[in-house]
Parts: C-alpha cells; sequence; structure tokens
C-alpha cells in the first residue's frame, strides 16, 4: 500500500469511525482477534495433536508399555514443537527503568496524584518512576506476557518536572491516569507486541520465500499480511489518537485548560530547544571525553532555564504552531492537540517563548528528596548513556585519527579531489556535526554537481537553517532512482514539522508515483520473457554498423535486433540481439556454434543500454522468436 | 530441494558451467566454497534419473546443509547478460572509478571472472588514479576467493593512499599470507584504537593474532587477543579462542587478572548451534540428555498410571451370587462361576463380600516402585477360596525344544485375597503361536499364564506333574481338611499320602478332622469304607449320635449314620430323613438311588440321581450311575443326549468316557456302524484338543468289542492291549463259556480272584453244566464275602450259603451296585430252582448296560 493510498485509507476510517470510539475499538479489537488467532493457530493445531495423544494414552486405557511410550513421545515432541512456537511469539515487555519513588519521600507527590485520581475516579498506579527523561507516560507490564496481569506505573521525568509548574504537572498526570484508566496502554502494548511477532514471522517467511522456488505457504502468507496489516495499523492509529485527545480532555478537567495548554506548549518547545541546544553540543563533547559528563541532567535543565536566542526561539514556537500530524505518529501533532482542548494556537506563538517555571513543580513536589532524587537519576542517567557515548566517542576518535593521516597523505592536488572530499565531509560529520561539513559539501558539489550523497547530505544540514535552498537541493534530488527515497523522506519531515500540509500532499503523491515507477521499471529493466512486448522502432535511427560489422566478423549469419518497450519509464533501453549462423535446417551443429558467438558478442557489441545476445535455440529461444519477428532485420542470409 | 525416499525421488543430473565462490550460507551459517552450475532435474527410481523434469541453475550449493537457490536458466542468463550490460551502459555513459567498480561487481557476482580481469584491466586508466576504488576491487576480488588477483590492487590503492582503512587491510592481508607479520601488524595498527570495532570488522585482527600465536610470538598474540576480548566481549563465548587465551595467558601473562570472564550457565548456549560456542558432540549430548530425560518423564507418568489402574479380579465358584464390593464402591455382582475385574489405585484397601459368602478382607494392595516398570500384576480375591486358581509358566519355541520345559505351577488357595507378582494372560487362553523376533531357533519365550483349573483335583494333579509333590500333597490336604473337591481330592490325599509314605500322618490328619462339626460327609465316607470293623463302626454311630442330639435334622449325621445302620430299612429310614432335612444335599439322594437301583426301581432311581447330579456335576462317577438310571428307566435317547454334549469336551478323559456311554446307547440300538463312527469322532476329537497323534484308548475298544458281543475280538484285544486289561480276557472266555480256560486263567495266571469273579465262574459252570465247579467256585465265593468283613458281604455269604429262599427280600436289600446283584440273582437262580423265575426276571430288570457281566446274565436271563 502507498502512502498516499494508507493517507486514504486513514481518512476514509475517520470520515466513517472518528465519532463512533466503541465502533472503532471494536473492529480493531476483531481485527487484532483475528491476528492473535492466524498467530497460535499453529501453537494450537500442535497443541491439540499432543492432547490427541495424551487422551488417546489415558483415556483410552493403554495398557501395552510400547505404545504408551509411542503415544507419550508422540506427546512429547508436540508439545516440544508447540512450546517452540509459542516461544516464538513471546515479546518480553521490560518494566520501566528508573527510581522508583516511595510516599515519604515525595509526599507532595503522592498527593497530587492521588488528588488527580480522585478528580478521576480511576485506579491507583502500582508505583511512580522518577527518570532522567524529559518525559512522562503510563507504562504496562504485563507479568503474564500475552495473557495480562499488568503493573502499572506512572513514569515522571525529572527534568520534565523541573521545568513545569504543578499545575501543568497536575495535567500531565490526569493526562497518563486517563491512558491507564482507558487501558491505552495494555492496548497500544498489545499492538506494539503483535507489530513485533508480526515483523518476526515476515522476517522469517520472507526468509524461506526467497530460499524456495515456485509456490510456498509463505506467499499467500506474505500477500495477506500485506493486506491485513495497513488496515489493521490504519485503525489502531486512528484509535490511538482518539486516546490522546480524551487524554487531553481529562487533563483539561483536572488542572484547567489554559494550564492544560500550557503544558503540552511547553513540553512541545522545550523538546524543540533540547534538541538544538542541548543534545547538539552534548553530543559534540563524546568526541574528546570518554565519559558522559556527570552534570548532564543538571545541564539540561539549565538549558530551558535561560533565554533563547531570539532567532531559534522564533524556529521553534514557528515548529510547535505548524507541525502536522504525521499518519505513521500515534500522537497527533502539538498545534492539533492545542486546538482539541479548544486553544487558539495563534496566541500560543504570539506569546514571548516560554521559560522553565518557577518555582518549578519538582521543588515543590519533591522537596528535601530532590537532591538526594537528582544525585540518584544523575548516575541512573550517566548509566543509560554511557553505551551510547563510548560508541559515539569510539567513532569520533577514529574518524579523527583518520582525518589526521588523511591529511598527511592527501597533500597536493589530491586534496581537492572529489573522492577526498568526500571521504573528508564524512569522516567530519562524525567528528564537528553538521556546522564543519558544510563548506566541504558545497566545495564537492561546485566541483561535481552529480554528486548526489553530498547534495543529499547538504540539503538535510540546509532544511533546519535555511530551508528553501536545502528544499531546493532536495527536490532535484527526487529525479534520482538512488536518492529518490533519501531526499523524498527528508522533504517529507520538513513539511510535516513546518505545517506544509499542501507540499506535504504534492510530494506524497509524487513519491508514491515515482517509488512504483522506479520499482516497475527495475522489474522490467530486469528481466526478459517471450510475452514481453518488442518492438523495432527507433533502431532505424541508432548507428547501428559498429554492431553489424561485429557480428559480420564473428561470422553471423542472420540478425535481428528488437528493443523491449519499458513501460513504466519508456525512455530506458534494453535490446534484444538475436544472431544464428544456422544454413538451412540441416545444419545440425549450428546450436553449439551459436552459443559461442552469442558469448564472444556480449562482450564485443555496445549497444545504447541493457541488452542481451541470444540465438534462437538458446534457453531463452522464446524471447528470441518474439524479437525476430518484431525486431529490425540486421542481417540476412 | 531434490529429496528421495528409499531411491524414489527426485535427483539432479549432470553439471555444466560450474562456478565456486567462497561465501556464508544462509541456512547453516557455515562459511564454506559453494558450487553454481546448470543441470537437470530428473525423477529417479532407485536412485538411478529416469525421467527429465526440467533444466534449472542451481546458485549457491551448500557443502554442508545442500541448501542452495534454484533459478531458470533462461531467467538467470538474461538476468545475467541485463545487469552486466546495463553496468557497461552507466560505465560508458559516466566512466567513473565508482562505475567501473560497479561493473566489476556486476561481472563477478555472476561468476564472469575473466570478464572481470578484462574489464578491469582494460579500465586502468580510470580506476588507477583512485585509491578508493583499487581498495574495492581488490576487496571484491578478496570476496570471490582471489586473494593472488586482489593483492596488487590493495598495493596499489595502499602506495596512493596510506591512510585508507581499506587498503591497509587489504595489504595486511597478503602479508599476513607472505608470513610477515610485523608488517601485517603495523598496517593494522588503525584497527587497535578503542571502539574500533564500532567501524571495522576485526576479522584481520584475529587473523594476524591466530597468526602470531602459530608462529609463537605469544606476547604479541595475546596482546591482541586481549584488545579483541575488551573490544569484542562476545569472543569470551569463543570455546577455540578462550583456550588459546587460557594458554597465552599461562604462558606469556604477566600475572594480570585475566581478561575472560567466567561464562553464566547458559541452556542457550548449550544447544547453541554455533561451533565456536559448542563442539557439535555438546549439542548431540544436550539433544540426547533431553530425549532421555523425555522418556523418564514418561516412564515416570508410566510408574504412577500404572499404579493408578490396577485390576483386582474377583473369581466366584461359590453356588450362588455374590456381592463384592472395594472400600465401599459399588458393589459387583457375581453368578456362580462368575469372574469379573474391579479396578483400583494402588495402596490399603477394604474388600466386602456380601450374598452366599460373607467376607471382608483389609489388604494392602502395592508393588514395589520399580516393579512397576517390568511387570504386570494381578491380583486376585478368590470369594470363599472356592476356585481352584492355577498360575503356571509355558514356553514358546521355534521347534520343539521347548518339549522339555517343566511347567512352573503354583495354585493360590491359603489366602482370599492372592497378589501375582507378573501374568502375561489372566484367565484367559494364551494364543497357539507367538510371533518370535530372533534367528535363533532355540530360542524360547516364557509367558505366565493364570486360569481356573476345573477342580481342586486337576490343581493338584497340575502341581504334582510339575514336580511339586509336596505342594500338591499340602494342596489335597487342605482340600480334604475343609471339604474342597469332595471325596475325590480326599481320596487323592491318601493316594498322594500313600504314594509319599505319608499315609500314617494323612490318616492322622484326617481323623483329627473327622470329630470336628460340622461333619465333612466325604472325609467320613471314607473313614466308613477303609475301616468298617464293629469298632470303627461303633465310634463313628456314637459320634453321630452325639451330633444328632445337639440337632436331630443334622442331614450329613443322619445320611452317615444311614450307611452304616445294620438294618437296610434303618438305613432307607435315615436317608428319607437326611433327605427332608436338607432337600440339597446329594449324599441322601444318592444313597436312596442306590437302594431303588438295587431293587430294579430305576425310575424313583433316575429322579433320585438327577438331584444328585445337578448337586454335584463334578461327580463322574454320579453321571455315569444316573447315565445308567436313565438307561434303565428306558429314557435311552435322553441318556445319549446327555453324553452328547459331553464328547466334545476340553478335558479328552471326560470325552472318552461320555464316549464309552454313547458306545453303550448304540449296543443297545445294535447299530454298530454309529459306535464305530463316535470312536472316529472321539480320535478326530483327541487330536485337536490333546495330541495330534491321539488313538482311541484300549478300554473303549474293548468295551466296545464287549458291548457288541464280539468276544473273539475282544478276547485278541484284551491280550493285545496288556496286563492292564486282563479282567476283559477272563470276560471274554466267561462269555465264550469256555469254563476250563476262564478257571486256568484264574487258577494259572493268577488272575485276581474276588467274591465277583467267584460268582462269574460260578454261573458260567452252571451254564456248562458243572455242578462240581459250580459248588467249587460258589463255595469259594463265600468264603471270600466273608473275608470281607463288609455287612453286605455278609449278608451275600449267607443268601449263597442258603439252601432257601423263601422270598426275593433278603436280594432286595442288598447293598450292591445292579449289574452285581444281576450276577448274583442269576447264581441263586440255579441254587433256588423254586425262585428262578423270580429271581431271573430281578436279574433282567436290573441287567441294563452292556458291559461286563451284562452278557453272561442276559444268556441265561434272556429277553424275557
Amino acid at each position: 500500500m502507498t502512502r498516499e493510498e494508507f493517507d486514504a485509507l486513514v481518512t476514509r476510517l475517520d470520515r466513517r469511525l472518528g465519532k463512533r470510539p466503541g465502533r472503532l475499538k471494536l473492529e480493531l479489537v476483531l481485527c487484532a482477534c483475528l491476528a492473535f488467532a492466524l498467530m497460535f493457530a499453529w501453537t494450537g493445531l500442535l497443541l491439540l495433536i499432543a492432547a490427541f495423544f495424551i487422551v488417546v494414552t489415558f483415556v483410552g486405557g493403554v495398557k501395552d508399555g510400547g505404545a504408551f511410550f509411542l503415544l507419550m513421545g508422540l506427546a512429547c515432541l508436540f508439545l516440544f514443537l508447540a512450546a517452540r512456537s509459542l516461544m516464538a511469539l513471546m515479546i518480553r515487555l521490560e518494566p520501566p527503568e528508573g527510581k522508583r519513588v516511595k510516599r515519604d519521600e515525595a509526599p507532595e507527590l503522592f498527593d497530587l496524584i492521588e488528588e488527580v485520581r480522585r478528580q478521576l475516579g480511576c485506579r491507583p498506579f502500582h508505583e511512580v518512576v522518577l527518570t532522567p527523561d524529559f518525559n512522562a507516560s503510563a507504562c504496562y507490564t504485563p507479568r503474564l506476557g500475552f495473557l495480562g496481569w499488568a503493573r502499572h506505573s506512572l513514569v515522571l521525568g525529572l527534568p520534565f518536572l523541573e521545568c513545569l509548574s504543578v499545575a501543568q504537572v497536575k495535567s500531565v498526570i490526569a493526562h497518563e491516569f486517563t491512558h491507564m484508566a482507558g487501558g491505552h496502554g495494555a492496548f497500544s502494548n498489545w499492538i506494539y507486541r503483535q507489530r513485533r511477532i508480526w515483523e518476526a514471522l515476515m522476517a522469517k517467511f520472507e526468509q524461506r520465500g526467497a530460499l524456495r522456488e515456485g509456490f510456498s505457504l509463505s506467499k499467500p502468507f506474505l500477500k495477506a499480511f500485506h493486506w491485513f496489516w495497513p488496515r489493521f495499523h490504519a485503525r489502531a492509529f486512528l484509535l490511538s489518537r482518539a486516546n490522546e485527545y480524551e487524554a487531553d480532555s481529562n487533563a483539561a478537567k483536572a488542572a484547567s485548560v489554559e494550564q492544560a495548554g500550557q503544558a503540552l506548549w511547553r513540553i512541545g518547545v522545550f523538546s524543540e530547544r533540547l534538541e538544538e541546544e542541548f543534545w547538539h553540543g552534548l553530543w559534540r563533547e563524546a568526541t574528546t571525553s570518554a565519559v558522559p559528563p556527570r552534570d548532564g541532567m543538571q545541564r539540561l535543565t539549565s538549558t530551558l532555564i535561560g533565554p533563547p536566542d531570539q532567532e531559534a526561539a522564533i524556529r521553534w514556537k514557528e515548529r510547535g504552531c505548524m507541525e502536522l500530524t504525521g499518519h505513521l505518529d500515534t500522537h497527533p501533532s502539538l498545534p492539533d492537540r492545542l486546538r482539541g482542548l479548544g486553544l487558539a494556537v495563534r496566541e500560543f506563538a504570539l506569546a514571548p517563548f516560554p521559560l522553565a517555571a518557577s518555582p518549578a513543580a519538582a521543588q515543590i513536589l519533591l522537596g528535601a528528596s530532590l537532591p538526594a532524587l537528582r544525585e540518584s537519576l544523575q548516575s541512573e542517567w550517566e548509566r543509560k548513556m554511557l553505551p551510547v557515548w563510548k560508541e559515539r566517542h569510539a567513532v569520533a576518535s577514529h574518524r579523527q585519527h583518520q582525518l589526521q593521516r588523511m591529511d598527511t597523505h592527501t597533500e597536493g592536488p589530491l586534496s581537492t579531489s572529489p573522492e577526498v572530499l568526500w571521504e573528508r565531509a564524512r569522516l567530519l560529520l562524525d567528528v564537528d556535526g553538521a556546522t564543519a561539513v558544510e563548506p566541504l559539501l558545497r566545495q564537492l558539489l561546485s566541483l561535481q554537481p552529480s554528486h548526489t550523497r553530498a547534495a543529499l547530505h547538504l540539503g538535510s544540514i540546509l532544511l533546519k537553517r535555511q530551508p528553501g535552498e536545502g528544499e531546493a537541493l532536495l527536490r532535484g534530488l527526487l529525479d534520482s532512482e538512488d536518492t529518490v527515497s533519501a531526499s523524498g523522506e527528508l522533504l517529507m519531515q520538513h513539511y510535516i514539522k513546518t505545517g506544509q500540509d499542501g507540499q506535504r500532499r504534492e510530494l506524497q503523491a509524487r513519491l508514491d508515483r515515482l517509488e512504483k515507477l522506479y520499482q516497475e521499471a527495475a522489474r522490467e529493466e530486469s528481466s526478459l520473457r517471450a510475452k514481453d512486448e518488442f518492438t523495432a522502432e527507433g533502431l532505424a535511427d541508432c548507428d547501428l554498423s559498429p554492431v553489424i560489422t561485429a557480428l559480420r566478423e564473428a561470422g553471423v549469419v542472420q540478425a535481428w535486433l528488437a528493443r523491449k518497450v519499458i513501460k513504466a519509464i519508456p525512455s530506458r533501453r534494453v535490446f534484444v540481439l538475436v544472431v544464428t549462423t544456422r544454413r538451412g535446417w540441416t545444419d545440425r551443429g549450428a546450436a553449439t556454434r551459436d552459443d559461442a558467438i552469442a558469448r564472444v558478442l556480449t562482450r564485443s557489441v555496445s549497444l545504447p543500454g541493457r541488452f542481451i545476445v541470444t540465438h534462437p535455440a538458446s534457453a531463452l529461444s522464446g524471447v528470441a522468436k518474439a524479437a525476430c519477428r518484431k525486431g529490425l532485420p540486421l542481417l540476412q542470409s | 530441494m531434490p529429496s528421495t525416499v528409499n531411491g524414489v525421488g527426485t535427483t539432479y543430473a549432470g553439471k555444466k558451467n560450474v562456478t565456486t565462490r567462497r561465501t556464508v550460507c544462509p541456512s547453516c551459517g557455515r562459511e564454506a566454497m559453494m558450487d553454481s552450475y546448470d543441470t537437470r532435474l530428473f525423477f529417479c527410481f532407485l536412485f538411478i534419473p529416469l525421467i527429465p523434469l526440467k533444466r534449472v541453475r542451481v546458485l549457491d550449493m551448500c557443502p554442508s546443509c545442500h541448501v542452495h537457490r534454484v533459478v531458470h536458466p533462461a531467467e538467470y542468463e538474461a538476468g545475467r547478460q541485463l545487469h552486466v550490460s546495463g553496468a557497461i551502459e552507466e560505465f560508458r555513459k559516466q566512466p567513473t572509478p565508482a562505475n567501473a567498480v560497479k561493473v566489476h561487481a556486476a561481472m563477478l557476482a555472476f561468476h564472469e571472472n575473466d570478464r572481470a580481469l578484462e574489464f578491469r584491466t582494460g579500465a586502468d586508466d580510470v580506476l588507477g588514479k583512485d585509491a578508493q576504488s583499487l581498495a574495492d576491487i581488490g576487496a571484491q576480488l578478496l570476496e570471490t576467493s582471489q586473494a593472488d588477483a586482489a593483492g596488487p590492487y590493495f598495493e596499489r590503492a595502499h602506495v596512493l593512499r596510506p591512510d585508507l582503512p581499506l587498503a591497509r587491510i587489504g595489504v595486511a592481508l597478503r602479508r599476513l599470507n607472505e608470513a610477515k607479520l610485523d608488517e601485517a601488524h603495523s598496517l593494522l595498527d588503525f584497527m587497535e584504537k578503542p571502539g574500533s570495532s564500532q567501524l571495522y570488522d576485526l576479522k584481520p585482527l584475529l587473523m594476524l593474532a591466530e597468526r602470531y600465536h602459530a608462529a609463537g610470538k605469544k606476547a604479541e598474540a595475546l596482546g591482541i587477543y586481549r584488545f579483541l576480548l575488551t573490544e569484542l566481549p562476545h569472543l569470551n563465548q569463543n570455546r577455540h579462542i578462550r583456550g588459546v587465551v587460557q594458554q597465552l595467558e599461562k604462558s606469556v601473562g604477566d600475572g594480570s587478572p585475566s581478561l575472560l570472564t567466567k561464562q553464566p550457565f547458559s541452556i542457550r548456549k548449550i544447544f547453541s548451534k554455533d561451533p565456536q560456542v559448542n563442539p557439535p558432540t555438546v549439542r548431540v549430548f544436550a539433544w540426547c540428555g533431553v530425549v532421555v530425560l523425555c522418556g523418564a518423564i514418561i516412564a515416570l507418568i508410566w510408574n504412577e498410571n500404572q499404579r493408578r489402574h490396577r485390576v483386582l479380579y474377583v473369581i466366584n465358584e461359590l453356588n450362588g451370587i455374590v456381592e463384592v464390593s472395594l472400600d465401599g464402591g459399588p458393589p459387583v455382582k457375581l453368578a456362580q462361576g462368575g469372574q469379573q475385574t474391579i479396578d483400583f489405585v494402588e495402596g490399603e484397601h477394604r474388600i466386602s463380600v456380601t450374598g452366599v459368602a460373607q467376607e471382608s478382607h483389609q489388604v494392602s494392595l502395592t508393588t514395589p516402585y520399580m516393579s512397576r516398570w517390568g511387570n504386570d500384576p494381578v491380583w486376585i480375591l478368590n470369594v470363599d477360596r472356592a476356585a481352584p486358581v492355577v498360575r503356571y509358566a509355558m514356553v514358546y519355541s521355534a521347534n520343539e525344544s521347548g518339549k522339555d520345559f517343566v511347567p512352573d505351577v503354583d495354585v493360590f488357595y491359603k489366602e482370599a485375597v492372592s497378589f501375582v507378582p507378573h501374568v502375561d494372560y489372566a484367565f484367559k487362553e494364551p494364543p497357539e503361536q507367538i510371533r518370535i523376533d530372533s534367528n535363533d531357533s532355540k530360542k524360547r519365550i516364557a509367558k505366565q499364564c493364570l486360569t481356573v483349573e476345573n477342580s481342586w483335583a486337576d490343581a493338584a494333579n497340575f502341581l504334582y506333574s510339575a514336580n511339586k509333590p509336596e505342594q500338591a500333597l499340602e494342596l489335597l490336604k487342605w482340600c480334604a481338611l475343609s471339604g474342597k473337591g469332595g471325596g475325590k481330592t480326599v481320596s487323592l490325599y491318601v493316594q498322594l499320602a500313600t504314594h509319599l509314605k505319608k499315609d500314617e500322618e494323612a490318616w492322622s490328619a484326617l481323623e483329627k478332622e473327622v470329630e470336628k462339626t460340622p461333619l465333612q460327609v466325604d472325609l467320613h465316607r471314607l473313614m466308613q469304607e477303609r475301616d468298617s470293623s464293629p469298632e470303627q463302626v461303633k465310634k463313628l454311630s456314637a459320634l453321630y449320635e452325639g451330633v444328632l442330639q445337639k440337632n436331630p435334622k443334622d442331614a450329613a449325621a443322619l445320611y452317615l449314620s444311614g450307611r452304616i445302620a445294620k438294618d437296610p430299612k434303618e438305613a432307607v429310614e435315615l436317608f428319607t430323613k437326611a433327605r427332608e432335612a436338607d432337600p440339597s444335599s446329594p449324599w441322601p439322594s444318592l444313597a436312596l438311588a442306590y437302594h431303588a437301583a438295587g431293587r430294579a426301581e430305576w425310575e424313583k432311581a433316575g429322579t433320585l440321581m438327577e438331584h444328585y447330579v445337578k448337586q454335584k456335576p463334578e461327580d463322574e462317577g454320579g453321571r455315569d450311575f444316573f447315565f445308567e438310571c436313565n438307561i434303565g428307566r428306558g429314557q435311552v435317547d435322553e441318556a445319549f443326549k446327555s453324553m452328547n454334549a459331553r464328547v466334545r469336551s476340553k478335558n479328552i478323559h471326560e470325552a472318552e468316557r461320555a464316549t464309552l456311554n454313547v458306545i453303550l446307547v448304540h449296543a443297545l440300538k445294535k447299530d454298530r456302524e454309529k459306535a464305530e463312527a463316535a470312536i472316529r469322532k472321539l480320535i478326530s476329537h483327541g487330536r485337536s484338543v490333546s495330541d495330534p497323534q491321539y488313538k482311541a484308548p484300549e478300554i473303549v475298544l474293548l468295551n466296545l468289542a464287549y458291548s457288541f458281543g464280539d468276544f473273539d475280538k475282544l478276547l485278541e484285544g484284551a491280550r493285545e492291549a496288556g496286563e492292564e486289561y486282563t479282567g476283559f480276557e477272563f470276560a471274554a472266555y466267561c462269555e465264550k463259556h469256555q469254563l476250563t480256560e476262564a478257571i486256568a486263567f484264574v487258577e494259572v495266571e493268577k488272575f485276581h480272584l474276588d467274591p465277583l469273579t467267584s460268582l462269574a465262574l460260578t454261573a458260567v459252570a452252571d451254564i456248562a453244566g458243572n455242578s462240581g465247579e459250580s459248588t467249587k467256585w460258589r463255595e469259594k465265593a463265600i468264603t471270600l464275602f466273608e473275608e470281607s468283613q463288609d455287612k453286605d458281604h455278609a449278608a451275600i455269604a449267607a443268601l449263597l450259603k442258603a439252601e432257601s429262599l423263601p422270598s426275593l427280600d433278603p436280594v432286595l436289600e442288598l447293598s450292591w451296585t445292579a449289574r452285581e446283584k444281576a450276577l448274583l440273582c442269576v447264581v441263586l437262580a440255579n441254587r433256588h430252582p423254586d425262585k428262578r423265575t423270580e429271581l431271573l426276571g430281578l436279574a433282567r430288570k436290573l441287567n441294563v448296560v452292556p458291559i461286563w457281566p451284562y452278557h453272561l446274565v442276559h444268556g441265561v436271563t434272556g429277553d424275557s
């Protein structure tokens, strides 16, 4: 299913089921049940066979020892197979990592949670977990796998609590309570689990399908999956969106519409600011330092306390106000959610860029425990960061080392060759980041404007700072088969972030068309069948004299040239050159001769496109005959 | 993938355009040289390709697991040409080094190595200045196992760009092959930086470490291994590397802690297919362990299943219905001869029996844990221990090697609930044949069987024939003392005890039992017959009187008193009373029937015997007498029918007796053909149930000859039959009225002379008109009768001595068999001519069955 078709499906479903969440849920549950039934059918069948043997053994009163062992052995075998297939379906969901907070550590926080719980009439969370992330969530951890019996955790990021006010945190907690009470977490976990299982099964079936010729069970399975999954996913996506709106509405009820809106707005723009100001700088440190900084979390909070650069602030606000809801996101975009609360997005855009709340909720809700919790979560943050940090540091160190060597060995004209420039740019990207690479990429493109990979990188760097230029650069790459997907995806994300819905739609339609076209063209170009369409059109205009000379030199008696019509991209050319040395039907050795000549001609002949050289008695005799019928006779006896 | 089953299926035949490359198998994960070739798929029979199915191109046939891909040769050819020509066209349009590399890659991908050589030589002016492309070409050649061709490209790339990692790797690999390890080490230095595994495949470094190790440069090897273990912790699981590092640390280690971490136990690791994690044998053993574990679990389940599904066989041989319940559960009803099973779980149980027998047993029905795997035990509840349950072992053998097998036999009679540790065939006929899967023709397979014998006597006989005379004696003693099996077991007990020279012990045991009440009729009958002295009679009379004083209606005491009563009328009176006291008791009926038969009152005798036979069907003598009664009362057909069923009895002895009676019926009807047919049937039946060589017994043949009056044949047959049948020889002489031969036979041949023989000789002498011999043998008979000390014999002696016979009453009152009484009447008829008519008339009535001395009597009495 193409993106456009998926969009159309989502729109259609939204129109039909948007106002009927019950029906949507029912359809989704039915779809999920069907999916589960399909997944467990094999296991169930194996279990049934095992049960049959056990029943025969015990109910049938088997007295003979040999028969008993045989039947029970078979039962064991099928139980083992069933267990194996069941294990393949098991996906373990890890509980959230972080600091489990007790009531005596943060009584005010628990009072606030209890207040929200009473307001919404929900059951309580099993635990409250503080994490070093700038995020909040309701976590669902099933104790019995797909059978459920979950543990619900309220996960609150400490940086999050240090930047929002108590009222805003209250709205966030109400939001998460709604997810927990409405079973949203369970359901989304269910969907997540299904997706993982299906993906694993798909990979297995695709591998099998690739290894087998002809009919295999995996082919209909894959076909069914490709039909089923987008439909299931579209419904799940709609439901997730509806869940978010419901949670936002409850958040507004618990705090107030304004506070809920403020919370959403702050989370949205703070994330943008952190991405550009904090994370970017932090990762650059990995080039020089082997371990993450000891004050990482503190720096995260400090970033949001200070006033931002005005130009950047406008950019972040614009993004926050204009972002579109992508069809692959489970959360609606920030403007949509604000509109859902009945707030005017424009007012947020016109207001000054928000700073971290003072007093912050963390100071009030965590009170005296805050320093200890900060310390503990800083350690947790470092522990989580360390593997990624080490990886980045190692890569950067190596790249730096390589750059130094490169500087030594590529002095002189070699230093400005496109290959060296490109390699240097790639290495620098890992060491100094996008800003340092930009001049190199520009230099490279001035030397070799067709360097698509350089253009792609430069385009992606420019999209954030000079969107017009970046967009133009990336749009130029859409015509290249190699870069259409990558550049299209970058542009798509850019249009979603900047709220350019019209452009997004246009690009989406174009990408769908191009991808289909390229796929189809690649398929047509890489195969030849007798039923393909061949033509002699346009061949007369080509200079075929070198070909004819080569044919004569090789001793070919008769030759035809045909062009396969590539329907997807007619400008692409695939030729079929049919040669033969046969002199009448009594010439028995012609096939062997033709085979040898065809092999020689494959190397010596040159045609303006892909081509094959064959003869009427070869394995491609059908193609050869079709080409002879429709093609241009080059040599005639 | 082609496959065959027992040589039938599909296979590839022929190989053309073979190309080879080294790659990793996507199925088994092994790196190997894989072949690609054009071939043809055939249908094969006995591995011989017969029918060509299609042409295929096999791609990358893995030498280990044989998994491969298959394409149509035409499609492959088209794909090859299109792909390569497409790349060439691209290169033609833009002759960049990158495009040259693509063309080269396309050619190598389709195994066109010579064309690739041609191309890269031709494109050297394009490639020659670009280090990266040269290195890429080298890498492509290296991947397709063309290391020699790859080397120069790496060298050139390295000259142009000494910093280029790929070129350094390629050159380093070349140096490794040239054994220039230190040079290779310096080229790979960039890999020995922390975090290098994020960017490079560290395989060349591993190769370098291995080469250092092989070259004996242990310190260098250990240094590289340590770096690799830090960078790639998963190498800790590689058993080969672990072994090498351990060895190196031991020999050149500086004492610093080992980098090898202790591997945590992991079940997944045990079953890992990766040969670097586990030797393949570990995996094989692990799977064997799983199979053994499953087997053990099944064995445990089997054991528990056996424990929970035990069977109690309940056998009722009592004359009536019993109900048996286990632990108060639903009762199981059994009629006489009934046999049922009750399922139970091993443990302590209470078995209750109600009905004709009242029993309760608290028993532990358990088996040892280990025995449940090998044995198939059986528990038997033998109600009132009435059934002779026998366990015997039997063997099956391919030839006659089992003939010498002496069966091991046990009879279960000591306890009501018996346990048999192992039984193959419980209360069912074992099969005639079983299959023995062995080449050893002498192999014997023993099976344990359980059965209920027809009688206790048979059970004892079984024990005796199994060389267990002591156990047989013990069983018979138990039977005799507990009244099982009737008089037969008592007399067998005495016989066996005498045989084993334990008669005194036996008699003393029996005598102790005599005084016990309730009186055992069989035992008392034996005791009365053993010693009929006045002292014994007096002693027994006192005993019976004592019993009758306590219970005047004690049928046994009344009956037994009648047997020793001096006056026949008193005896009859006592028998009648006994019958009235206990109508179910067979003994008074038998006594009264004998009395009636002695008076030729066959109708009455027949009715009484009918009752007796019903009560004591196992008494063969009783059945024969009933047969005689039936003939006496003219119910020949009835008698014939009753015998007909028994002719087919599986007990060949019973069948012989029945056949003999059938012959007698046919003799009466003078139908010799049917009589001979009956013998033929007996032979055929005997061969089917007993012995394939079975012959009709002499007794039957001799009786046939006698009953049809063929005395010459009888004489001849008796002479041939031997000493055991001398009685028939004597009978033949008598019937032929050859007095001299008969007397000579007695006097010269020392034929046992008894009162009946003397009477027979008297009768023959009378017929021959030899009064001297007649008187002599009559007096001899009188002497013998008087010597016997029997009261009836004394009465007969008196009759024979008497000069006159006022009435037939003394004759009628005699307690003697009808046949013998008939002979007596014939003798008396000659002595008392005045009563001759009455006596002969009585003799005619008494002489009904054509067995000795039927014809002698009949010859005198005539038909009317």
